[in-house]
């Protein structure tokens, strides 16, 4: 074979294999996930059952960062899901579907040097808002001085829904410490005496939990619809969910070991 | 020949160490717990391993010295499942210890090699004034080894080779003394496919 003509058949063996090799590579797709720090752990732990209990058919790459980010990166068709703790708002881009996947309740905690048995939604619209600043003004706490306030920064679903349900039209008071994440907040809290904030249920470990218009706050009253501080978790697509990501989205809502992996920290679909 | 100028050494000057073991408090199957402590401030990590990670936490515990919690040290960890590994960021203070989960897609150790993991650090380098980039080498975590590895796979092997037996014995004795090695061997690769 002349030299020319084996440059030939090397270049079209590269072709071949430029094609062939992405095709098999792309056999397994790939869903891409963003968003909500209060649904990321859920969704990991849905996704390792996944690829199990399919053998792999599938790969997720899980990013976060908060829900608005989440919806903004579906919306714009940078990921395959958007995972969002707060409910559709009206400023949200058109053409993406909230597929409600499970339900979570945020919970009012304080360190545990400093208990508080009950809220009413005065009390947290109070505190929150910034028109109750000290302990001593609050019926009930062993704390006295300041209340240092813990909040999430505006990107969170969690802040979001802490605002639709517990603050109504009151504002979250401007001065709060904003954490990115529920993690911080409970380590905020944990080192705080005089701290306060809200959080996913999942994250109250090392807290004293607050019960709200008399309900404590736990998965058996968020489960039983007694407790009102529940809000849903989302996975928001780019029109109807196609493909893998809809497989999956049916999974999450249906399948039994997927519905039992809500139900240990969370409120499953159903 | 013009040599440049000798000056600070441009390479990444941060030492981490750190363990990684099984725990049972965790929701993710094969779920492990990793610790990491490194002697600069750092702005984030990965971790890696010769396993196949199927899990991983999303968000982690920065402890101090003291054993409690630091305050605003945290890291968020991103990555694909399944993967080789994780990357996270975030920071922590130097000699502060961040605290988090991976699980593996198969038991620990279900492989043919003891597993090993690794963590590789971010830190910010004083660079002429600027603060600069810097990726570590990768530091082996300290992993307790596998005292058997692949354990199902060699049970299931026994268990195929002892039940074969059962229809190949010449005489009832035989059978008899072979139904009851296999059953032990059937018995073996439940347990193990239960833990």
């Amino acid at each position: 074979m002349t030299r020319s003509k084996f440059s030939v058949v090397w270049l079209l063996a590269a072709l071949v294999a430029l094609v062939v090799v992405p095709a098999s590579a792309s056999a397994k797709p790939t869903i891409t996930l963003s968003g909500s720090t209060s649904v990321a752990p859920l969704a990991t732990l849905w996704a390792q059952k996944y690829v199990k209990a399919c053998k792999g058919c599938v790969k997720f790459k899980l990013l976060q960062g908060g829900s608005d980010v989440g919806i903004a990166d579906v919306s714009r068709g940078r990921v395959t899901i958007g995972m969002s703790s707060r409910d559709p708002k009206p400023s949200d881009a058109g053409g993406i579907v909230f597929n409600r996947v499970a339900k979570d309740a945020i919970c009012l905690a304080t360190n545990k040097a400093n208990p508080l048995s009950n809220l009413d939604q005065n009390a947290v619209q109070s505190i929150f808002s910034g028109s109750v600043r000290s302990w001593n003004q609050v019926p009930g706490a062993k704390q006295s001085g300041t209340i240092d306030l813990f909040v999430r920064t505006p990107a969170s679903g969690t802040q979001d829904a802490f605002q639709k349900i517990f603050m109504g039209d009151a504002k979250v008071f401007s001065g709060a410490s904003q954490k990115a994440s529920n993690g911080l907040v409970q380590q905020s809290i944990k080192r705080d005496k005089a701290g306060i904030g809200y959080l996913s249920e999942a994250f109250t470990k090392g807290l004293s939990v607050a019960s709200y218009k008399g309900v404590p706050c736990n998965l058996r009253n968020a489960k039983s619809g007694q407790y009102g501080g529940v809000r849903s978790f989302y996975f928001v697509t780019r029109g109807k969910a196609k493909g893998a990501a809809a497989k999956w989205i049916r999974w999450v809502r249906n399948n039994k070991a997927a519905l039992r992996i809500a139900a240990r920290e969370w409120v499953p679909f159903k | 020949m013009c040599l440049a100028g000798v000056g600070k050494a441009q390479a990444s000057s941060v030492s981490c160490s750190g363990t990684v073991e099984a725990t049972t408090d965790g929701h993710a199957e094969n779920e492990l717990t990793y610790n990491l402590k490194c002697n600069e401030d750092i702005k984030g990590y990965s971790i890696t391993s010769n396993r196949e990670i199927g899990y991983f936490g999303t968000e982690t515990v920065v402890l101090g010295a003291d054993g409690e919690v630091a305050e605003g040290e945290s890291f968020g960890c991103e990555g694909s499942i399944p993967a080789w590994g994780i990357g996270c960021q975030g920071k922590m203070t130097a000699g502060n210890t961040v605290v988090s989960s991976v699980g593996t897609s198969e038991a620990l150790c279900e492989a043919a090699v003891q597993p090993k993991f690794w963590a590789t650090a971010l830190t910010l380098q004083d660079v002429k004034g600027t603060d600069t980039p810097f990726v570590s080498e990768p530091f082996l975590l300290k992993t307790k080894p596998c005292k058997v590895l692949n354990p199902l796979k060699k049970a299931k092997a026994k268990r195929d080779k002892v039940c074969a037996k059962v229809k190949s014995a010449g005489s009832k004795q035989a059978r008899k003394a072979a139904k009851k090695r296999c059953a032990s061997a059937r018995a073996a690769v439940r347990r193990l496919n239960a833990a």
